[in-house]
Protein backbone atom coordinates (compact mmCIF):
# COMPACT_ATOMS: atom_id res chain seq x y z
CA UNK A 1 0.00 0.00 0.00
CA UNK A 2 1.00 3.69 -0.61
CA UNK A 3 0.08 6.51 0.95
CA UNK A 4 -0.35 10.43 -0.06
CA UNK A 5 2.81 11.12 1.41
CA UNK A 6 4.72 8.58 -0.85
CA UNK A 7 2.80 10.49 -3.97
CA UNK A 8 5.00 11.17 -7.02
CA UNK A 9 4.09 12.53 -10.49
CA UNK A 10 3.79 9.58 -12.49
CA UNK A 11 3.04 6.75 -10.08
CA UNK A 12 0.34 5.02 -10.72
CA UNK A 13 -2.45 3.50 -8.10
CA UNK A 14 -5.95 1.97 -8.23
CA UNK A 15 -8.68 3.97 -7.30
CA UNK A 16 -12.19 2.16 -7.19
CA UNK A 17 -10.57 -0.87 -8.73
CA UNK A 18 -9.20 1.18 -11.80
CA UNK A 19 -5.60 2.40 -12.42
CA UNK A 20 -4.54 6.07 -12.34
CA UNK A 21 -1.32 7.72 -12.97
CA UNK A 22 -0.89 10.74 -10.93
CA UNK A 23 -0.25 14.00 -13.02
CA UNK A 24 -0.16 16.29 -10.23
CA UNK A 25 -1.02 16.82 -6.53
CA UNK A 26 -0.85 19.41 -4.35
CA UNK A 27 -1.24 19.73 -0.31
CA UNK A 28 -3.66 21.30 1.40
CA UNK A 29 -4.85 22.25 5.01
CA UNK A 30 -7.41 24.45 5.99
CA UNK A 31 -7.04 23.74 9.34
CA UNK A 32 -10.89 22.70 10.35
CA UNK A 33 -10.32 19.38 9.21
CA UNK A 34 -7.67 17.04 8.07
CA UNK A 35 -5.49 17.61 5.47
CA UNK A 36 -6.04 16.72 2.17
CA UNK A 37 -3.89 15.78 -1.26
CA UNK A 38 -5.99 17.26 -3.80
CA UNK A 39 -4.71 15.35 -6.65
CA UNK A 40 -5.24 15.68 -10.82
CA UNK A 41 -5.30 11.78 -11.91
CA UNK A 42 -5.52 10.29 -15.56
CA UNK A 43 -7.22 6.85 -16.04
CA UNK A 44 -4.36 5.19 -18.16
CA UNK A 45 -6.86 3.70 -20.17
CA UNK A 46 -9.09 5.96 -21.22
CA UNK A 47 -6.91 9.08 -20.61
CA UNK A 48 -9.08 11.17 -19.12
CA UNK A 49 -8.03 13.26 -16.42
CA UNK A 50 -10.11 14.54 -13.40
CA UNK A 51 -9.43 15.91 -9.70
CA UNK A 52 -9.65 13.69 -6.48
CA UNK A 53 -8.66 15.07 -3.36
CA UNK A 54 -8.18 12.34 -0.67
CA UNK A 55 -7.55 12.49 2.99
CA UNK A 56 -3.71 13.14 4.02
CA UNK A 57 -2.36 9.73 4.56
CA UNK A 58 -4.90 7.49 2.85
CA UNK A 59 -3.57 4.26 1.41
CA UNK A 60 -3.78 3.19 -1.99
CA UNK A 61 -2.71 0.07 -4.22
CA UNK A 62 0.23 0.35 -6.43
CA UNK A 63 -0.36 -1.38 -9.97
CA UNK A 64 2.44 -3.55 -10.86
CA UNK A 65 3.14 -2.28 -14.34
CA UNK A 66 5.02 -3.95 -17.48
CA UNK A 67 7.70 -1.15 -19.02
CA UNK A 68 8.86 -1.16 -22.47
CA UNK A 69 12.45 0.27 -23.30
CA UNK A 70 11.67 3.51 -25.69
CA UNK A 71 13.78 6.76 -27.23
CA UNK A 72 11.48 9.74 -27.82
CA UNK A 73 11.74 10.88 -31.45
CA UNK A 74 9.91 14.08 -32.06
CA UNK A 75 5.98 15.47 -31.48
CA UNK A 76 4.26 16.97 -33.73
CA UNK A 77 1.05 19.02 -33.10
CA UNK A 78 -1.26 16.15 -31.70
CA UNK A 79 0.89 13.10 -30.43
CA UNK A 80 4.53 12.93 -29.46
CA UNK A 81 6.35 9.92 -31.66
CA UNK A 82 8.26 7.36 -29.89
CA UNK A 83 10.02 4.35 -31.15
CA UNK A 84 10.31 1.06 -29.38
CA UNK A 85 14.19 -0.32 -28.94
CA UNK A 86 14.05 -3.92 -29.36
CA UNK A 87 11.33 -3.42 -32.02
CA UNK A 88 11.72 0.15 -33.41
CA UNK A 89 7.83 0.32 -33.55
CA UNK A 90 6.60 3.53 -33.59
CA UNK A 91 4.02 4.51 -30.77
CA UNK A 92 2.10 7.79 -30.79
CA UNK A 93 0.84 9.26 -27.70
CA UNK A 94 -1.51 12.10 -27.04
CA UNK A 95 0.41 15.58 -26.58
CA UNK A 96 -2.53 16.57 -23.79
CA UNK A 97 -1.72 13.41 -21.91
CA UNK A 98 1.99 13.56 -21.56
CA UNK A 99 2.29 17.89 -21.17
CA UNK A 100 4.88 17.55 -17.95
CA UNK A 101 6.76 14.88 -19.62
CA UNK A 102 7.03 16.67 -22.96
CA UNK A 103 8.94 19.69 -20.60
CA UNK A 104 11.77 17.05 -20.38
CA UNK A 105 11.85 15.44 -23.55
CA UNK A 106 14.31 16.17 -26.57
CA UNK A 107 15.45 13.81 -29.26
CA UNK A 108 16.94 10.18 -28.40
CA UNK A 109 16.38 10.63 -24.94
CA UNK A 110 15.77 6.71 -23.44
CA UNK A 111 12.79 6.29 -21.18
CA UNK A 112 10.34 3.79 -20.45
CA UNK A 113 6.86 3.14 -21.91
CA UNK A 114 4.35 1.70 -19.29
CA UNK A 115 2.66 -1.21 -20.81
CA UNK A 116 -0.52 -2.49 -19.39
CA UNK A 117 -2.98 -5.48 -20.49
CA UNK A 118 -0.32 -5.68 -23.70
CA UNK A 119 -1.30 -1.61 -24.35
CA UNK A 120 1.06 1.45 -23.85
CA UNK A 121 -0.37 4.13 -21.79
CA UNK A 122 1.97 6.85 -21.14
CA UNK A 123 5.95 6.76 -20.14
CA UNK A 124 7.58 7.30 -17.33
CA UNK A 125 10.45 9.23 -17.48
CA UNK A 126 14.35 9.09 -15.81
CA UNK A 127 14.39 10.50 -12.51
CA UNK A 128 16.87 13.18 -13.53
CA UNK A 129 17.58 14.31 -16.88
CA UNK A 130 20.08 17.04 -18.51
CA UNK A 131 19.52 19.57 -20.76
CA UNK A 132 20.54 22.59 -22.45
CA UNK A 133 20.24 26.04 -21.21
CA UNK A 134 19.59 27.89 -24.23
CA UNK A 135 18.39 31.39 -22.60
CA UNK A 136 19.90 32.80 -19.64
CA UNK A 137 19.72 36.83 -18.50
CA UNK A 138 22.77 37.77 -16.81
CA UNK A 139 23.33 37.99 -13.05
CA UNK A 140 21.65 41.29 -11.92
CA UNK A 141 22.70 42.95 -8.62
CA UNK A 142 19.99 42.67 -5.67
CA UNK A 143 18.76 39.51 -7.12
CA UNK A 144 21.24 37.03 -4.75
CA UNK A 145 19.05 37.21 -1.72
CA UNK A 146 17.26 34.08 -2.46
CA UNK A 147 19.97 31.33 -2.33
CA UNK A 148 20.80 33.73 -5.83
CA UNK A 149 18.10 32.22 -8.43
CA UNK A 150 17.81 33.39 -11.87
CA UNK A 151 14.97 31.92 -14.21
CA UNK A 152 16.51 30.34 -17.19
CA UNK A 153 15.43 28.73 -20.65
CA UNK A 154 15.90 25.08 -21.43
CA UNK A 155 15.87 23.94 -24.37
CA UNK A 156 12.64 22.08 -25.10
CA UNK A 157 11.36 25.40 -23.64
CA UNK A 158 10.64 24.44 -19.59
CA UNK A 159 11.59 27.46 -17.37
CA UNK A 160 13.56 26.90 -14.47
CA UNK A 161 15.35 28.32 -11.40
CA UNK A 162 19.00 27.61 -11.46
CA UNK A 163 22.14 29.28 -9.50
CA UNK A 164 23.17 32.54 -10.73
CA UNK A 165 26.44 30.99 -11.84
CA UNK A 166 24.96 28.87 -14.73
CA UNK A 167 25.12 30.52 -18.21
CA UNK A 168 23.45 30.58 -21.91
CA UNK A 169 25.06 26.43 -23.39
CA UNK A 170 25.58 24.81 -20.02
CA UNK A 171 24.22 21.22 -19.56
CA UNK A 172 21.95 21.04 -15.97
CA UNK A 173 20.32 18.43 -14.55
CA UNK A 174 16.62 18.24 -14.29
CA UNK A 175 14.77 16.71 -11.38
CA UNK A 176 11.75 15.31 -13.68
CA UNK A 177 9.41 14.84 -10.40
CA UNK A 178 9.61 18.36 -9.52
CA UNK A 179 10.87 20.31 -12.67
CA UNK A 180 13.30 21.96 -10.54
CA UNK A 181 17.04 21.74 -10.95
CA UNK A 182 19.12 19.21 -8.91
CA UNK A 183 22.91 20.16 -10.31
CA UNK A 184 25.19 21.20 -12.95
CA UNK A 185 26.12 18.68 -15.21
CA UNK B 1 4.54 32.19 -13.19
CA UNK B 2 5.07 35.55 -14.99
CA UNK B 3 8.07 34.67 -16.20
CA UNK B 4 8.95 38.54 -17.17
CA UNK B 5 9.50 39.18 -13.01
CA UNK B 6 12.93 38.81 -11.72
CA UNK B 7 13.30 37.64 -8.02
CA UNK B 8 14.08 42.20 -6.85
CA UNK B 9 10.93 42.55 -8.98
CA UNK B 10 9.06 40.42 -6.90
CA UNK B 11 10.21 41.57 -4.00
CA UNK B 12 9.53 45.29 -4.76
CA UNK B 13 5.74 44.64 -5.63
CA UNK B 14 5.60 42.54 -2.35
CA UNK B 15 6.17 45.53 -0.46
CA UNK B 16 4.27 47.83 -2.24
CA UNK B 17 1.39 45.40 -1.76
CA UNK B 18 1.98 45.58 1.68
CA UNK B 19 2.16 49.54 1.90
CA UNK B 20 -1.02 49.65 0.27
CA UNK B 21 -2.53 46.98 2.78
CA UNK B 22 -1.22 48.85 5.63
CA UNK B 23 -2.94 52.23 3.61
CA UNK B 24 -6.50 50.99 3.00
CA UNK B 25 -7.10 49.98 6.74
CA UNK B 26 -5.42 53.13 8.08
CA UNK B 27 -7.56 55.53 6.22
CA UNK B 28 -10.64 53.61 7.47
CA UNK B 29 -9.45 54.31 10.58
CA UNK B 30 -7.61 51.06 11.86
CA UNK B 31 -4.97 50.42 14.68
CA UNK B 32 -1.88 48.31 13.68
CA UNK B 33 -1.13 46.63 16.34
CA UNK B 34 1.88 44.20 17.25
CA UNK B 35 0.91 41.29 19.29
CA UNK B 36 3.13 38.20 20.58
CA UNK B 37 4.43 35.53 18.06
CA UNK B 38 5.52 33.12 21.21
CA UNK B 39 3.06 32.65 23.99
CA UNK B 40 2.36 30.06 26.44
CA UNK B 41 -0.52 28.88 25.30
CA UNK B 42 -1.64 28.75 21.40
CA UNK B 43 -4.80 27.84 19.57
CA UNK B 44 -6.73 24.39 20.05
CA UNK B 45 -7.88 24.21 17.08
CA UNK B 46 -7.53 20.24 16.66
CA UNK B 47 -6.51 20.07 13.25
CA UNK B 48 -3.44 22.18 13.74
CA UNK B 49 0.18 21.70 14.68
CA UNK B 50 1.76 24.36 16.63
CA UNK B 51 5.05 24.48 16.83
CA UNK B 52 6.98 24.02 20.66
CA UNK B 53 9.21 26.60 21.48
CA UNK B 54 11.84 26.76 24.93
CA UNK B 55 14.00 29.24 25.95
CA UNK B 56 15.80 30.63 28.91
CA UNK B 57 15.36 33.53 31.68
CA UNK B 58 18.46 35.51 32.67
CA UNK B 59 18.52 32.85 35.67
CA UNK B 60 18.70 29.85 32.92
CA UNK B 61 15.09 29.09 33.94
CA UNK B 62 13.18 27.22 30.98
CA UNK B 63 10.19 28.17 29.89
CA UNK B 64 8.37 26.25 27.35
CA UNK B 65 5.83 27.59 24.57
CA UNK B 66 5.00 27.38 21.26
CA UNK B 67 4.57 30.18 18.32
CA UNK B 68 1.54 31.18 17.07
CA UNK B 69 -0.99 29.29 14.66
CA UNK B 70 -3.06 33.19 14.09
CA UNK B 71 -2.69 36.08 16.71
CA UNK B 72 -6.59 35.30 17.01
CA UNK B 73 -6.20 34.99 20.74
CA UNK B 74 -3.67 38.50 21.59
CA UNK B 75 -6.16 40.42 19.54
CA UNK B 76 -9.07 39.42 21.21
CA UNK B 77 -7.90 39.93 24.68
CA UNK B 78 -7.45 43.64 23.33
CA UNK B 79 -10.89 44.07 21.84
CA UNK B 80 -12.39 42.76 25.25
CA UNK B 81 -10.19 45.64 26.44
CA UNK B 82 -12.50 47.88 24.52
CA UNK B 83 -9.66 48.54 21.44
CA UNK B 84 -11.32 50.16 18.95
CA UNK B 85 -10.92 48.29 15.09
CA UNK B 86 -7.78 47.19 14.81
CA UNK B 87 -5.65 45.01 12.42
CA UNK B 88 -2.52 43.01 12.87
CA UNK B 89 0.04 41.90 10.19
CA UNK B 90 2.47 38.60 11.46
CA UNK B 91 4.31 35.55 10.75
CA UNK B 92 2.64 32.54 12.25
CA UNK B 93 3.74 28.99 12.13
CA UNK B 94 2.48 25.74 11.57
CA UNK B 95 4.28 22.50 11.87
CA UNK B 96 3.06 19.63 9.52
CA UNK B 97 2.50 21.24 6.62
CA UNK B 98 3.96 21.03 3.10
CA UNK B 99 7.55 22.82 1.65
CA UNK B 100 5.96 24.98 -0.82
CA UNK B 101 2.81 24.63 -3.27
CA UNK B 102 0.36 26.71 -1.42
CA UNK B 103 1.91 26.33 1.69
CA UNK B 104 5.11 26.96 3.84
CA UNK B 105 5.48 26.34 7.94
CA UNK B 106 6.45 29.95 8.10
CA UNK B 107 3.72 32.45 6.65
CA UNK B 108 2.51 36.20 7.08
CA UNK B 109 -0.81 36.76 8.00
CA UNK B 110 -2.86 39.65 8.51
CA UNK B 111 -6.26 39.66 11.05
CA UNK B 112 -8.21 42.89 11.18
CA UNK B 113 -11.25 42.93 13.89
CA UNK B 114 -14.16 44.99 14.02
CA UNK B 115 -16.04 45.81 17.48
CA UNK B 116 -19.86 46.25 17.15
CA UNK B 117 -19.70 45.12 14.14
CA UNK B 118 -20.15 41.27 11.98
CA UNK B 119 -18.75 39.26 9.45
CA UNK B 120 -21.11 41.20 6.36
CA UNK B 121 -19.05 44.46 7.17
CA UNK B 122 -15.50 42.44 6.70
CA UNK B 123 -17.08 40.53 3.56
CA UNK B 124 -17.09 43.88 2.52
CA UNK B 125 -14.19 45.55 3.89
CA UNK B 126 -12.41 41.96 2.09
CA UNK B 127 -13.76 43.15 -1.69
CA UNK B 128 -12.79 46.82 -1.40
CA UNK B 129 -9.38 45.52 0.07
CA UNK B 130 -8.61 43.05 -2.93
CA UNK B 131 -10.27 45.56 -5.94
CA UNK B 132 -8.32 48.18 -3.78
CA UNK B 133 -4.92 46.45 -4.25
CA UNK B 134 -5.95 45.04 -8.29
CA UNK B 135 -6.23 49.13 -8.94
CA UNK B 136 -3.03 50.33 -7.16
CA UNK B 137 -1.12 47.63 -8.75
CA UNK B 138 -2.79 47.62 -12.63
CA UNK B 139 -5.14 50.25 -12.84
CA UNK B 140 -7.93 47.85 -13.91
CA UNK B 141 -10.90 45.78 -12.03
CA UNK B 142 -9.56 42.97 -12.61
CA UNK B 143 -6.06 40.30 -12.33
CA UNK B 144 -4.62 37.57 -14.42
CA UNK B 145 -3.62 34.89 -12.48
CA UNK B 146 -2.42 31.80 -14.58
CA UNK B 147 -3.76 32.21 -17.98
CA UNK B 148 -7.15 32.98 -16.43
CA UNK B 149 -8.64 36.33 -16.13
CA UNK B 150 -10.35 37.15 -12.80
CA UNK B 151 -12.98 40.06 -12.50
CA UNK B 152 -13.08 41.53 -8.95
CA UNK B 153 -15.76 44.03 -9.77
CA UNK B 154 -18.10 44.54 -6.72
CA UNK B 155 -20.00 42.60 -5.71
CA UNK B 156 -18.53 39.47 -5.39
CA UNK B 157 -20.54 36.29 -5.54
CA UNK B 158 -21.70 34.79 -2.43
CA UNK B 159 -23.24 31.22 -1.97
CA UNK B 160 -24.00 29.60 1.80
CA UNK B 161 -22.24 26.50 2.34
CA UNK B 162 -25.94 24.82 2.31
CA UNK B 163 -27.30 26.01 -0.73
CA UNK B 164 -23.62 24.45 -2.59
CA UNK B 165 -24.01 21.35 -0.86
CA UNK B 166 -27.88 21.48 -2.13
CA UNK B 167 -26.21 22.71 -5.61
CA UNK B 168 -23.16 20.83 -6.47
CA UNK B 169 -23.52 17.57 -3.95
CA UNK B 170 -27.45 17.35 -3.70
CA UNK B 171 -26.91 16.66 -0.12
CA UNK B 172 -29.40 18.80 2.47
CA UNK B 173 -27.05 19.76 5.36
CA UNK B 174 -29.85 20.03 7.89
CA UNK B 175 -29.99 16.31 7.15
CA UNK B 176 -26.24 15.65 7.53
CA UNK B 177 -25.38 16.41 11.56
CA UNK B 178 -24.04 12.60 11.62
CA UNK B 179 -21.93 10.42 10.13
CA UNK B 180 -24.34 8.34 8.92
CA UNK B 181 -26.57 10.70 7.28
CA UNK B 182 -23.73 11.71 4.93
CA UNK B 183 -23.40 8.44 4.11
CA UNK B 184 -27.34 7.77 3.49
CA UNK B 185 -27.25 10.78 1.39
CA UNK B 186 -24.58 10.85 -0.91
CA UNK B 187 -25.22 9.04 -3.93
CA UNK B 188 -21.69 7.57 -4.17
CA UNK B 189 -19.12 5.37 -1.92
CA UNK B 190 -17.89 7.89 0.43
CA UNK B 191 -14.55 6.79 2.25
CA UNK B 192 -14.63 4.34 5.14
CA UNK B 193 -13.16 5.99 8.75
CA UNK B 194 -13.19 9.23 7.64
CA UNK B 195 -15.04 11.37 10.73
CA UNK B 196 -17.32 14.00 10.26
CA UNK B 197 -15.01 16.96 9.44
CA UNK B 198 -13.43 14.74 7.08
CA UNK B 199 -16.35 14.06 4.78
CA UNK B 200 -17.29 17.15 4.88
CA UNK B 201 -14.15 18.22 3.47
CA UNK B 202 -14.24 15.90 1.08
CA UNK B 203 -17.05 16.76 -0.37
CA UNK B 204 -16.44 20.25 -0.94
CA UNK B 205 -13.26 19.29 -2.30
CA UNK B 206 -14.00 17.00 -4.72
CA UNK B 207 -17.73 18.58 -5.19
CA UNK B 208 -18.48 21.88 -4.35
CA UNK B 209 -14.85 23.43 -4.71
CA UNK B 210 -14.29 22.48 -8.77
CA UNK B 211 -17.72 23.78 -9.87
CA UNK B 212 -16.90 27.24 -7.98
CA UNK B 213 -16.85 30.04 -10.73
CA UNK B 214 -12.39 30.05 -11.93
CA UNK B 215 -13.14 33.90 -13.18
CA UNK B 216 -13.77 35.53 -10.11
CA UNK B 217 -14.10 35.11 -6.81
CA UNK B 218 -16.81 33.38 -4.42
CA UNK B 219 -17.53 33.93 -0.90
CA UNK B 220 -18.82 31.00 0.87
CA UNK B 221 -20.77 31.73 3.67
CA UNK B 222 -22.57 30.07 7.25
CA UNK B 223 -20.76 27.21 8.26
CA UNK B 224 -22.20 24.09 10.12
CA UNK B 225 -20.84 24.26 13.62
CA UNK B 226 -18.19 21.91 13.60
CA UNK B 227 -16.67 23.20 11.28
CA UNK B 228 -17.21 26.99 13.12
CA UNK B 229 -15.61 26.65 16.89
CA UNK B 230 -14.58 30.49 16.86
CA UNK B 231 -17.44 32.18 15.34
CA UNK B 232 -21.30 33.02 16.50
CA UNK B 233 -24.25 30.83 15.85
CA UNK B 234 -26.81 32.15 13.32
CA UNK B 235 -29.22 32.22 16.22
CA UNK B 236 -29.59 29.62 19.56
CA UNK B 237 -29.88 26.16 18.25
CA UNK B 238 -28.87 26.81 14.78
CA UNK B 239 -26.97 24.64 13.10
CA UNK B 240 -25.06 27.18 11.33
CA UNK B 241 -22.50 30.04 12.48
CA UNK B 242 -21.39 33.18 10.86
CA UNK B 243 -18.35 32.20 8.74
CA UNK B 244 -16.86 32.72 5.67
CA UNK B 245 -14.51 31.85 3.56
CA UNK B 246 -13.31 33.88 -0.02
CA UNK B 247 -11.75 31.39 -3.07
CA UNK B 248 -9.90 33.15 -5.64
CA UNK B 249 -8.45 30.93 -8.37
CA UNK B 250 -9.47 27.64 -6.17
CA UNK B 251 -7.36 29.39 -3.33
CA UNK B 252 -8.46 29.80 -0.50
CA UNK B 253 -7.64 33.46 0.69
CA UNK B 254 -9.43 33.97 4.19
CA UNK B 255 -11.36 32.60 6.80
CA UNK B 256 -14.01 34.81 8.57
CA UNK B 257 -16.09 34.83 11.75
CA UNK B 258 -18.25 36.75 13.57
CA UNK B 259 -16.78 36.19 17.18
CA UNK B 260 -18.06 34.17 19.41
CA UNK B 261 -18.75 36.19 22.35
CA UNK B 262 -20.50 34.13 24.76
CA UNK B 263 -17.42 32.88 27.72
CA UNK B 264 -19.43 30.04 28.42
CA UNK B 265 -20.26 28.58 24.93
CA UNK B 266 -16.69 29.41 23.85
CA UNK B 267 -14.76 27.95 26.97
CA UNK B 268 -17.33 24.29 26.08
CA UNK B 269 -16.62 24.61 22.30
CA UNK B 270 -12.72 24.83 23.67
CA UNK B 271 -12.70 21.72 26.27
CA UNK B 272 -14.87 20.11 23.39
CA UNK B 273 -11.30 20.58 21.01
CA UNK B 274 -9.09 20.00 23.82
CA UNK B 275 -10.57 16.18 24.27
CA UNK B 276 -10.97 16.41 19.84
CA UNK B 277 -6.71 16.86 20.03
CA UNK B 278 -6.72 13.86 22.65
CA UNK B 279 -8.76 12.08 20.33
CA UNK B 280 -6.51 12.42 17.52
CA UNK B 281 -3.21 11.51 19.42
CA UNK B 282 -2.50 15.71 18.79
CA UNK B 283 0.08 17.66 21.33
CA UNK B 284 -2.39 18.51 24.46
CA UNK B 285 -1.82 22.05 26.27
CA UNK B 286 -4.26 23.62 28.92
CA UNK B 287 -7.16 26.21 27.88
CA UNK B 288 -6.18 29.55 27.29
CA UNK B 289 -7.82 31.04 30.90
CA UNK B 290 -6.62 34.61 30.48
CA UNK B 291 -8.42 34.27 26.83
CA UNK B 292 -11.70 32.86 28.45
CA UNK B 293 -11.57 35.64 31.04
CA UNK B 294 -11.15 38.36 28.27
CA UNK B 295 -14.53 37.02 27.04
CA UNK B 296 -15.81 36.99 30.09
CA UNK B 297 -14.85 40.80 30.99
CA UNK B 298 -16.82 42.05 28.19
CA UNK B 299 -16.18 41.33 24.06
CA UNK B 300 -18.24 43.44 21.57
CA UNK B 301 -19.93 41.66 18.82
CA UNK B 302 -16.88 41.65 16.17
CA UNK B 303 -16.30 40.48 12.93
CA UNK B 304 -13.06 39.31 12.04
CA UNK B 305 -11.00 37.85 9.92
CA UNK B 306 -7.66 36.13 9.09
CA UNK B 307 -6.24 36.47 5.56
CA UNK B 308 -3.38 34.92 4.06
CA UNK B 309 -0.84 37.92 2.87
CA UNK B 310 1.67 35.90 1.09
CA UNK B 311 -1.16 34.06 -1.13
CA UNK B 312 -2.89 37.37 -1.39
CA UNK B 313 0.37 38.93 -2.87
CA UNK B 314 0.80 35.35 -5.18
CA UNK B 315 -2.46 35.80 -6.32
CA UNK B 316 -2.00 39.82 -7.45
CA UNK B 317 1.73 38.67 -8.95
CA UNK B 318 0.54 35.53 -10.94
CA UNK B 319 2.71 33.37 -8.51
CA UNK B 320 1.97 29.66 -8.68
CA UNK B 321 4.19 28.42 -6.11
CA UNK B 322 4.72 30.04 -2.83
CA UNK B 323 8.68 29.01 -3.14
CA UNK B 324 8.66 31.46 -6.11
CA UNK B 325 7.09 34.05 -4.05
CA UNK B 326 8.88 33.75 -0.57
CA UNK B 327 12.47 35.06 0.45
CA UNK B 328 14.55 31.59 1.68
CA UNK B 329 11.75 29.24 1.58
CA UNK B 330 11.52 26.48 3.95
CA UNK B 331 11.99 24.26 1.07
CA UNK B 332 15.45 26.04 0.27
CA UNK B 333 16.46 26.10 4.05
CA UNK B 334 15.76 23.00 4.94
CA UNK B 335 15.00 20.58 2.15
CA UNK B 336 18.15 17.69 0.77
CA UNK B 337 17.61 18.06 -2.50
Amino acid sequence: MLSTNAFQKGLVIQIESEPWQIVDYQFVNPGKGSAFMRTTVKHMKTGKVVEKSFKSGEAFEEIELGYKKAIFLYKDRKNGIFSLKDTKERISLPIETIQWELNFLIPNTELDLINLDGKIHGLKLPAKIELKVIEAPPAIKGNTATGAKKTVILETGHNVNVPIFISEGEVVTINTQTGEYSGRS
Amino acid sequence: MNKKQSFLQIQKKRAFILDKVREFFKTRGFLEVQTPIFVKLPGMEPYLNPLPYEFSDERNEKHKGYVITSPEYSLKKLLSQGFPKLFEITKVFRQNESFGGLHNPEFTMMEWYRPRSNYRKIMKDTEELVLFLARSLYKEDSIKYHDQKIDLSLPWQKISVKNAFKKFADIDLDKAKTLTDFHRQFKEKLPENYNWDDIFYYIFLNRVEPNLPKNKPVIIYDYPLPQAALAKRKSSDNFYAERFEVFIAGMELANCFSELTDWREQEKRLKHEKQMRKELGKEIYEIDQDFINAIKQGMPDTGGIAMGIDRLQMLLLDIQNINDLLILPTKELFSNH
